[in-house]
């Protein structure tokens, strides 16, 4: 598993229940986006990861809807197993 | 389609230059056009939605080439993409660990299509000889602006040159030294023994000896060579006798000794350095055509021209 792999879910396990879109991923984790975007899909086609689009009105916000990714139980729960191997985490 | 329309509105161009924006915009749909065709839509929305987020033209730019990248490493992989809504919980460990390390290649390919760029550019430059035609373009017209300029200048600023004889006075050469070899002070140059006369008998030997006395011989230093420099500026000058003892072969017996100074120490030493120096190439006393050992004394003058 990449470093760049590894920010990725460390930006998710922050705070496990939180919807991040790739904007925020992109921002905590310091990646670029031509490398984040086949990451999360990787992971989304693992199943470590589901997404949906956000639920809002883009005419009334006056944005377009961003998608949104959500660590699945299971992807929680082998990003924990990967970050219990690692005694300090990921290096910055 | 919904969203789409809201694009429009909410085009990148708005707040960015046009040409920025519009190319970004370009670059992004481009890019999902490249995914796998079940990715293709979401894609196109997504990261239509996040180059809207991205504040300046430069970050819409970076944003819209990495979206290409992305859409490059999924084409080259599209088993792994192709398939994003199915949870396969088996499939993924698999699938994660298993994949190849986008950033990896992306660096690794980065580097080398930089190489490579350095390269064709160098090569153009050299195969084309763009330097020197841009210095033919450029410097003609300005090196003939200021050659034109030149006189005109000259005329104004500088004074006109007259030339005068320069008053120079022609200086005296140093002195040079004049050096010789004076020959032998003591014997004359060829001394016939007479017969000894026996003390009582008042008879008279029928031998008598030939004897050459030495010198310095051939190959013998210059003077020149030990006129100091420190006695030259003194302007000394002088003759000093020096007494040597040479064997048959022309070598130095003993340390050659001052037999009548100069009056200048510096001299006196300049002289037995040339004697001690000429060990080797002195003449040796002759008798009868024999060389011999013997003690002489010849004279070195040192003198300014």
């Amino acid at each position: 598993m990449s470093l760049q792999t590894l920010r990725v879910l460390e930006a998710f396990l922050e705070n496990p229940a939180e919807e991040l879109s790739g904007a925020d991923v992109q921002k905590r984790g310091k990646l670029a986006s031509g490398t984040l975007y086949p990451i999360l899909l990787r992971l989304e086609s693992a199943g470590w990861f589901v997404s949906r689009w956000e639920e809002i009105d883009p005419s009334r916000i006056g944005r377009p809807r961003r998608r949104l990714y959500r660590l699945t139980s299971g992807g929680l729960r082998r990003a924990s197993e990967v970050f219990a191997t690692f005694s300090r985490g990921v290096p910055a | 389609m919904k969203s789409r329309v809201n694009l429009a509105a909410t085009s990148p161009t708005a707040s960015s230059g046009p040409a920025t924006g519009q190319v970004a915009q370009w670059l992004v749909q481009r890019a999902a056009q490249r995914t796998p065709s079940t990715l293709r839509e979401r894609l196109a929305e997504e990261w239509q939605a996040e180059l809207t987020a991205r504040g300046g033209a430069v970050a819409r730019l970076r944003f819209a080439m990495g979206c290409t990248w992305a859409s490059l490493v999924m084409a080259h992989d599209p088993l792994a993409f192709g398939a994003c809504p199915a949870a396969a919980a088996g499939r993924g460990s698999v699938s994660v660990l298993g994949a190849h390390d986008s950033s990896f290649f992306s660096r690794r390919t980065t580097v080398l299509f930089f190489i490579v760029c350095v390269h064709v550019a160098a090569i153009y430059g050299l195969a084309s000889g763009f330097r020197q035609q841009a210095s033919d373009k450029v410097s003609p017209p300005a090196i003939k602006a200021h050659v034109e300029d030149l006189p005109r200048i000259l005329e104004v600023v500088l004074p006109p040159m007259i030339f005068t004889k320069p008053d120079v006075k022609v200086m005296d050469p140093p002195p040079l030294p004049k050096f010789e070899l004076l020959p032998v002070i003591a014997p004359p140059a060829t001394v016939t023994l007479g017969p000894t006369i026996p003390p009582s008998t008042g008879q008279s030997s029928d031998k008598a000896v030939t004897r050459v006395p030495g010198g310095p011989g051939k190959g013998f230093p210059s003077t020149r060579e030990f006129y100091s420099s420190a006695a030259i500026l003194a302007e000394e000058s002088g003759v000093a006798a020096i007494r040597v003892c040479v064997d048959a072969a022309g070598r130095l017996t003993s340390d050659p000794i001052i037999a009548t100074s100069s009056g200048y120490p510096r001299l006196d030493k300049d002289a037995l350095a040339l004697a001690r120096a000429g060990s080797g190439h002195y003449r040796s006393t002759t008798e009868n055509g024999a060389p011999i050992s013997d003690c002489y004394a010849y004279r070195v003058r040192f003198e300014l021209r």
